[in-house]
């Protein structure tokens, strides 16, 4: 083992905290091309009561943006898409609904990308990462934007 | 006869062949009377001779010996030739032949695929062990250093423990010793070392002998230059080489890494959600929690080769590497396997430029190696020092140590000793150090365990 230790304890869905803070039908939007990834995530929020709409590449995600009547309160997109490697999602998202916070998910990004995400305020969730962790970092999300 | 070597007739008359010779075997009266007596005999003789003068100049001469009937009576008639300039001639030929053969050996040697220590050895034996100059077998050849000190770099006959192997003459002054000569090895003002040269016994080195070596010594000197300029550039292409795979690594990895962690975050989180569903008195649950596990341990796997084939860029801070070393003896404790192992950390130096989190990495590899190889109960021990612009790290364990064979391939990425372990730990740390311009170093005291230290500058 190189790195540090992870966690061994691995928690499941029902085991996840509520924190109770989060405003009942928040909409979430996954943005991955894995459809397990997109599955699992959804799976996860809707069992705490979130609304998740998903979109499998960045044009369906731009479009989803585009098309709802109220953007959502967060986008959760994968940094690597079959139509975008960049930030550029990210940045579209920022300009067309500047209030939906971004978290950014990425099984591999470059120093230059998460420096420049971390630059933007943009949080990044290194897959694979326990849904415990995405709760958190949803929780925690929803809890800053309600403050 | 109105004078001879500086007598006059009268003193010369009164004195035997041993006085006007060098009185040296063969130059002796017993052999100068063999001499006359067979040209008594009939027969002509004609020899050199080392004569002496006056003065006690030694000089050499021809002679000519034979029998002449003078006025009835027969003589023994000597000429006398003084060769001085012929046998000056002959030596100076003999001297350039010689010189010549050697410095063809020595620029032969040059042109073999030697490295630099057997190419001085073998310089050296050519100086030491041909008939010319006179020599007794014995010399070395010093050079300086990085650090300026004279090492005594190939020897022959001394013993590189006794530290007068090691001295040298002012340079320039060859005869810096009664039995040695001190040749400067010089490239242009650069001081290179010593070609260290032993005499037969009461034997003077003439001017010949002293071009000689001082020929030879430049001569030397641009080999030196050169051998090293070629090393110097062997490392550089070795470096590069290696620089290049670990580019290629580092790109193969990034491509690696995403496409492995991709699917996993897949499976680990649907494996995750289904898991969670399932009521926690389920047979299963335990397995799907092994599952998640294995997963995880794979993706530790990805994130060990990433930090090896493509670590961050450094971010450097103010680091109290005592501190850090005190932390991360606290992380490695908690792993379940090693609470019988006593982690230490003694010592303290000031704060050194450094990334923590990449130092960290270093420190849990080198104790967590360490707690392996200890025995249980046993204690590893971190010493921190400050020496010169160094903050210098010590890792030690009483474990076995590591066998000479293996030593110098624990650097090497992917090797392994352990049952379990991708080889990684050793050459991410060596990895890493180097970022911050440090060394790594392994050593197996001969009182067992093995230390591992790390000198790392502090700015």
């Amino acid at each position: 083992m190189v790195g540090q230790h992870r966690d061994p304890a691995v928690r499941l869905p029902r085991d996840l905290p509520d924190s109770g803070v989060k405003v009942a039908s928040s909409r979430v939007l996954v943005a991955d091309d894995e459809p397990l990834v997109r599955w699992a995530i959804a799976q996860t929020l809707s069992d705490l009561a979130y609304e998740v709409g998903e979109a499998e590449h960045a044009a369906s995600a731009r479009r989803a943006i585009l098309d709802a009547e109220q953007p959502p309160d967060l986008a959760l997109i994968d940094l690597r898409l079959p139509d975008s490697d960049d930030l550029g999602l990210a940045f579209f998202i920022r300009t067309h609904a500047p209030d939906t916070p971004i978290v950014l998910m990425t099984a591999f990004g470059t120093p230059e990308i998460l420096e420049q995400a971390a630059a933007f305020g943009i949080p990044v969730l290194n897959k694979p990462f326990d849904m415990s962790e995405l709760t958190a970092l949803v929780e925690r999300t929803f809890t800053l934007r309600t403050l | 006869m109105t004078e001879l070597y500086g007598y006059s007739r009268e003193e010369a008359c009164q004195l035997a062949v041993a006085q006007l010779s060098a009185d040296d075997a063969p130059h002796t009266q017993e052999r100068a009377l063999t001499l006359l007596s067979a040209a008594a005999s009939g027969t002509p003789q004609l020899f050199e001779w080392l004569a002496k003068d006056r003065a006690g100049r030694l000089f050499w001469v021809e002679v000519s010996l034979k029998q002449v009937i003078l006025d009835g009576e027969t003589r023994l008639l000597a000429s006398v030739r003084d060769i001085t300039d012929r046998k000056n001639a002959e030596r100076a030929i003999h001297a350039s032949h010689e010189s010549q053969k050697t410095l063809n050996a020595l620029l032969r040697l040059a042109l073999a695929d030697l490295a630099l220590d057997e190419l001085l050895q073998r310089a050296l034996a050519l100086v030491l062990h041909g008939a010319w100059p006179r020599t007794r077998g014995v010399g070395g050849v010093l050079l300086v250093d990085d650090e300026g000190t004279v090492v005594l770099a190939s020897h022959i006959g001394l013993d590189p423990l006794d530290a007068s192997a090691r001295s040298v003459g002012v340079a320039g002054d060859c005869a810096c010793g009664p039995d040695y000569y001190c040749t400067p090895i010089a490239a242009g003002d650069t001081q290179l070392g010593w070609l260290k040269v032993y005499v037969a016994e009461s034997h003077r080195l003439d001017v010949y002998e002293e071009e000689f070596l001082g020929a030879f010594a430049s001569t030397l000197a641009g080999i030196i230059v050169r051998k090293r300029a070629e090393q110097q550039l062997r490392t550089a292409d070795e470096q590069l080489r290696e620089q290049a795979a670990l580019v290629r690594l580092g790109e193969m990895a990034a491509v690696v890494a995403h496409e492995v962690k991709n699917p996993l975050a897949a499976v680990r989180g649907a494996i995750q959600v289904i898991g969670g569903r399932l009521p926690p008195e389920n047979r299963d649950t335990a397995v799907i929690h092994q599952v998640i596990a294995r997963l995880d341990a794979l993706d530790e796997l990805m994130r060990d080769m990433l930090l090896f084939a493509r670590p961050p860029k450094a971010q450097f801070m103010a680091v109290d590497i005592a501190s850090l070393a005190r932390e991360t003896s606290e992380l490695v404790s908690q792993d379940a396997g090693l609470h019988e192992v006593k982690f230490e950390v003694h010592g303290a130096a000031p704060a050194v430029n450094a990334d923590p989190n990449l130092m960290k990495s270093v420190l849990f590899n080198l104790l967590l190696n360490a707690a392996h190889a200890s025995q249980r109960a046993a204690t590893v021990r971190t010493t921190i020092t400050d020496m010169d612009r160094f903050c210098i790290i010590t890792v030690a364990d009483a474990g076995p140590g590591i066998p000479p064979e293996i030593r110098e391939r624990i650097f090497v990425p992917f090797f392994t000793t352990k049952a379990r372990g991708t080889g990684l730990g050793l050459p991410t740390a060596k990895r890493l150090v180097e970022a911050h311009a440090g060394r790594i170093r392994v050593e197996c005291p001969p009182g067992g365990g093995t230390v591992v230290t790390i000198e790392l500058p502090r700015s």
